[in-house]
């Protein structure tokens, strides 16, 4: 007897025997204990397949070719019997307590104030602003000077200060996201458009609506002919998609050396009147300094607290909550 | 500022029946802020708490601290009392609570009624009242001394009933700091006149009097009045002067110091009083010389600077400038002539005093924001009027004025199309008109060539703050109403769009880190060196050059983070004790570097993330087996994945992390960051007892390694063929070099680990590492012999390289 004919008794027999033990298996483990004995690794017709490599050519194919057929065959039958066993289930299958949890997947949660944040910066995105940053460490000429805030005026009280202990004795933590106005048309022309979002700080002590570090956000648009009735319409807007379709804003008289007229915008929300934001039309002479007519171009600037907000629309009592970080404070949002 | 209406009410006519909170609403949307409204006497009844004489005092016969106070408030019969308080007097005028008045409980803060009761045996009728028990303040150290001219039997409702504004000044409207400058207001809204106060008219100043006046510092003072003022009386003020003092939270003193403060409070120009026998001399109003001393009236002894300005006579200072008169030249009750001050002074300088020597009062707060020097005299009448009528002074015939002329403000030109643009409304001229002249500015309007309509505007003296056209818009619109403007959108094209790819590409990886389970914390910018050394090597420490707060509020907060790895040590730490036990936390924030030129920091932004506890199990609940090195470099795997790049980590040493469990990670062979276990030592410094990693990548430098541009890669359409093997790794060599031989072949397309076994049957200096290898060509289904031929050449490489066998 030649190799072929004993390897094509082995095939013979092998389809025989898998036939004889299927009928007596009646479950998908013992079902995927025989697929491995036959077509695993060093399953039986797969080491008839590796053997083929010996033969010649005439053989190869001949034993090749049966093999093969035998092989999708028995995937075939395996198939069928295994999708037998999986629909005629037992039925002594025990019943689950579907009331016990799941099984435990992490869940992680963005700081809330990054939530309020985006949300402002995705209004105000969609409102044509382009977001930009600047330096939280900054220049008293930026901070202050150049928005009209000079030294020994009383108007600095507006803004407690931190200062940095350097050579430079101007350099400062800024107090309001407002010195990038500056630096923005330092380097831009009109039309302008930005948000620019930022940690800003405080030389106050901290009680239940105070907070030495807090985040802004700034607003600025340049363009011919902008208007306080832009502003309002522009504000009001972002009211409705941060407040709710149907909250109503309210402009305040107000002052602030870098704009004029200088106004305070107010939401309703939930029945009450909330403070959220300085705003006003920038004053002419910040336009000159940057260097663009302000006969011809005009803006408003706005400013709002990123702290205030959250803690409007989460209803949180107490803003020292936002930076202790108390897993069951942020898990909450 | 405090503002009592009762006491405005003599300029303005407040409606009958004014809703004020209302009003005060309407007073913050077109002037200033009025933070609170306090309402005083609302709730006393007017037939139980009313005014009352006391008429005798006995001892109490069981008690040393309490006294028999019978009292008169006007009925036929006379009440007797008992009462603690040290303050009693015959003769005094109280404030009484009969029985059954509404009073505030000192003790609670709530409401109570008074009933009459026994006090250690002795029935007490009523009560002698405190601030506190009527609930004008928490005072409760002694009972309201009300006026002695105070009728008796009054309901204290009509004689201290009253509603306070505090209203919030901007610093810019000096004008506003003053009863008529309130008043002013209002009647500009409420479109009514204003009744302004008597003032004695003083024919004409001579600056030949008998005291000279020498301004040294012209720049310094625009205007210095004195007036001479004989013979007044000292003594306490009238009722009705102490009492809109004490309304608006004022000690009164005697009644010269009580006129100067009245003035300052109506017109909101300051007055000082010296007394003129204590003067030696003529007045100089000079720079301080170097260290001068000067006794305040606070009692205080300054030291004095050639910055500060000084009102001096011939042999020293007799006040401070514009911020506080000195002891040496105090009215007291022996005065008999005084020498009047109104002046004006420069604002910075008076700030800049009052800032260096940290003294600030209600003088200083009205110089700074820059006052009219036309004040000054209006004032100075005013009190003179005041110490005729109070005092009984002699009329003065003339004055001393240095700087007679006031600066009057300019005219300015507003034209129609600008208060269009800016507003982006149109106002009639004629309310245009009606608000400017309503708030005592003078308008003309006149129309100019081309049909434009021109403003010509002059703001009357007090408004120094109006200085150019747009001051004026603001005035018209706010008076107007800003509830009038309409709603529009900005009508210019939005301008070109700017990328933010560093803004953008945190927020990706925020993202990331959250879906994975990790929670962001956002912590505080400022640390201490002393927390710095726990995770900083003293070298470092040494060498930084910090950026520190000259001032700072607390002592835990003042140099800024060049790190964040103690501050999600710190939160880890907060909330193991909250009773977290499994925490994995992340901040992305600036870190603060020292740059070269003394210029402002580096703020390079940084993520720090940490995990601490031990691994969880199906149940949620944490189990014992404590998370390590692997599981945060699962994390930074799959964050790294997220934006299509592969790190390789090599062993490095970090100050705080235990060695060999320690990896720098590179991308494209530049370092990004690390990640490390922490040493038990650091962890103890911080008080944590839990295994914790952390890690920290340098988000701009691996924003640069990335391809922002995610590109499609053609599918093989070819089959892969897989094949698992065992390799015999010695430990010197790290799996990743193996990967590296693997991966370096073009037709494998991956070769990952999936086992690392030690033990029986392996040597001990190597690791059994089980490797699967996927084999794939984008041209060709692949061979059996072209897997085995590539294969066999790794294998051969691997043995050459690493002296690596494989395991069978």
């Amino acid at each position: 007897m030649s190799i072929t004919t004993d390897i094509q008794n082995n095939l013979v027999n092998l389809e025989k025997n898998t036939l004889d033990k299927l009928t007596s298996i009646d479950n998908a483990e013992d079902l995927s204990e025989l697929r491995t004995q036959l077509l695993g690794r060093n399953g039986e017709l797969t080491q008839i397949l590796r053997s083929i490599g010996d033969l010649n050519t005439n053989e190869r194919k001949l034993i090749g070719q049966a093999s093969n057929a035998l092989k999708n065959k028995l995937e075939h039958i395996l198939n069928e019997k295994n999708t037998e066993l999986i629909s005629v289930q037992p039925s002594n299958l025990e019943s689950l307590d579907v009331s016990l949890p799941g099984k435990y997947q992490p869940i992680g949660r963005l700081h809330p104030i990054t939530q309020t944040l985006r949300q402002i910066l995705d209004v105000l995105r969609r409102l044509g602003f382009t977001v930009v940053e600047g330096p939280e460490v900054e220049l008293s000429s930026y901070n202050f000077d150049k928005l009209r805030i000079p030294e020994n005026h009383p108007a600095r009280d507006m803004w407690d200060t931190f200062w940095i202990d350097r050579k430079d004795e101007s350099m400062l933590l800024r107090t309001h996201t407002s010195p990038m106005q500056i630096r923005y048309m330092e380097t831009h022309e009109p039309p302008i458009r930005v948000a620019v979002p930022g940690r800003c700080y405080r030389y106050e002590a901290t009680d239940m609506t105070h907070e030495w570090m807090l985040q802004q956000v700034e607003l600025l648009a340049i363009d011919k002919d902008v208007s306080l009735a832009d502003l309002k319409g522009t504000l009001h807007e972002f009211a409705r998609q941060i407040f709710g379709s149907d909250s109503e804003v309210m402009l305040r008289n107000s002052y602030f050396p870098f704009v004029e007229p200088g106004v305070e915008l107010a939401v309703k929300f939930r029945g009450k009147w909330l403070e959220i934001m300085g705003a006003g039309m920038v004053h002419p002479e910040i336009i000159e300094n940057a260097g663009y007519n302000s006969s011809v171009y005009t803006g408003f600037a706005a400013g709002m607290g990123i702290e205030r907000i959250a803690m409007a629309v989460y209803e949180v009592d107490d803003i020292r909550h936002f930076y202790t970080n108390d897993l069951r404070f942020l898990s909450q949002f | 500022m405090l503002v009592s209406l009762k006491w405005l009410n003599t300029y303005v006519t407040l409606p009958t029946n004014l809703d004020v909170d209302k009003f005060a609403e309407t007073l913050t949307m077109a002037s200033a802020e009025v933070d609170a409204v306090i309402k005083i006497g609302q709730e006393w009844d007017p037939s139980l708490v009313v005014t009352a004489e006391i008429v005798s005092i006995d001892k109490h016969p069981n008690a040393d601290r309490l006294r028999l106070a019978t009292v008169n408030y006007g009925a036929e019969d006379n009440q007797q009392v008992v009462c603690g308080a040290p303050n009693l007097s015959i003769g005094q005028k109280v404030a009484f609570g009969r029985e059954g008045s509404e009073l505030t409980n000192p003790q609670t803060g709530k409401k109570q009624k008074l009933k009459a009761n026994k006090i250690r045996g002795i029935t007490s009728a009523g009560m002698i009242l405190s601030e506190a028990e009527l609930g004008i303040s928490d005072n409760h150290d002694g009972i309201i001394e009300l006026a002695t001219d105070t009728p008796i039997g009054l309901p204290l409702q009509d004689h201290l009933g009253d509603t306070i504004l505090d209203i919030h000044i901007w610093p810019n409207r000096p004008d506003m700091m003053s009863m008529v400058g309130i008043a002013r207001e209002i009647s500009a809204i409420l479109n009514n006149t204003i009744q302004h106060p008597l003032k004695y008219n003083l024919e004409a100043s001579d600056n030949n009097q008998k005291i000279k006046v020498l301004v040294e510092n012209e720049n310094l003072c625009s205007r210095y009045i004195a007036t001479i003022i004989k013979n007044v009386s000292v003594g306490p003020s009238p009722g009705w002067l102490q009492e809109r003092l004490q309304s608006i939270g004022q000690r009164p003193i005697n009644n010269v110091v009580d006129i100067t403060n009245y003035v300052m409070f109506e017109l909101g120009q300051p007055l000082h009083a010296f007394d003129l026998d204590k003067i030696d001399g003529n007045i100089t109003v000079r720079s301080a010389h170097k260290d001068e001393p000067l006794q305040t009236l606070d009692n205080l002894e300054r030291t004095l600077t050639p910055e500060m300005l000084v009102i001096a006579d011939d042999s020293q200072p007799i006040a401070l400038a514009g911020v506080m008169g000195g002891k040496n030249t105090e009215v007291t009750e022996t005065t008999t002539n005084i020498l009047l001050e109104a002046a004006r002074f420069d604002p910075v300088s008076i700030r800049r005093t009052s800032n260096k020597l940290a003294l600030r009062s209600e003088a200083s707060s009205r110089f700074e924001r820059g006052l009219s020097s036309h004040l000054a005299l209006d004032a100075t009448q005013r009190a003179i009027q005041l110490f005729i009528e109070i005092t009984g002074a002699t009329p003065p015939d003339n004055y001393v004025d240095i700087h007679p002329i006031p600066n009057e403000n300019h005219e300015i030109q507003l034209a129609r199309t600008r208060i269009d643009t800016l507003i982006g409304f149109y106002i009639p001229t004629t309310e245009v008109i009606s608000i400017l002249e309503n708030l005592g500015f003078s308008v003309k309007s006149t129309t100019i060539n081309g049909g434009d309509e021109l403003f010509t505007v002059q703001a009357p003296w007090w408004r120094t703050d109006i200085t150019i056209p747009d001051d004026i818009i603001e005035e018209i619109v706010r008076l107007a109403g800003y509830d009038r403007l309409p709603e529009s959108t900005i009508s210019g094209q939005i301008p070109a769009w700017e990328p933010n790819n560093e803004l953008v590409f945190r927020e990706e990886v925020r993202d990331s880190l959250v879906k994975l389970g990790w929670q962001e914390v956002i912590t505080y910018s400022l640390t201490t060196k002393e927390v710095l050394q726990k995770v900083l090597p003293p070298e470092e420490i040494e060498g930084f050059d910090f950026f520190r707060l000259k001032n700072t509020l607390s002592s835990d907060r003042e140099i800024l983070r060049p790190t964040l790895r103690h501050s999600i040590l710190e939160t880890i730490e907060r909330n193991i004790r909250l009773g977290a036990n499994n925490i994995a936390i992340f901040e992305i924030a600036s870190v603060y570097l020292s740059q070269k030129n003394n210029s402002l920091p580096e703020e390079k932004s940084l993520l720090t993330g940490a995990i601490s506890g031990f691994e969880i199990n199906r149940w949620g609940q944490p189990t014992s087996k404590p998370l390590d090195f692997f599981d945060a470099k699962g994390t930074v795997e799959n964050l790294l994945e997220n934006f299509d790049t592969k790190a390789n980590y090599e062993h490095s040493e970090m100050f705080g992390f235990i060695t060999g469990r320690t990896a720098s990670i590179l991308v494209n062979n530049t370092p990004i960051g690390f990640i490390g276990e922490l040493s038990l030592d650091t962890l103890t410094q911080f008080g944590i007892s839990q295994p914790t990693i952390l890690f920290e990548l340098e988000l701009e430098i691996l924003l640069n390694q990335l391809k922002l541009q995610k590109e499609f890669l053609p599918i093989s359409k070819f089959p892969s063929v897989q094949q698992d093997l065992s390799l015999l790794v010695p430990y010197s060599v790290s799996v990743g070099e193996v990967q590296n031989v693997f991966e370096n072949s073009i037709i494998v397309s991956s070769a990952e680990p999936f086992d690392v076994y030690t033990g029986d049957g392996v040597a001990d200096d190597c690791r059994a590492v089980a490797i699967n290898i996927n084999y794939q060509s984008m041209e060709r289904t692949l061979s059996k012999e072209d897997v085995e031929k590539e294969q066999q050449k790794i294998l051969k490489q691997l043995k050459k390289l690493y002296d690596i066998h494989p395991r069978f």
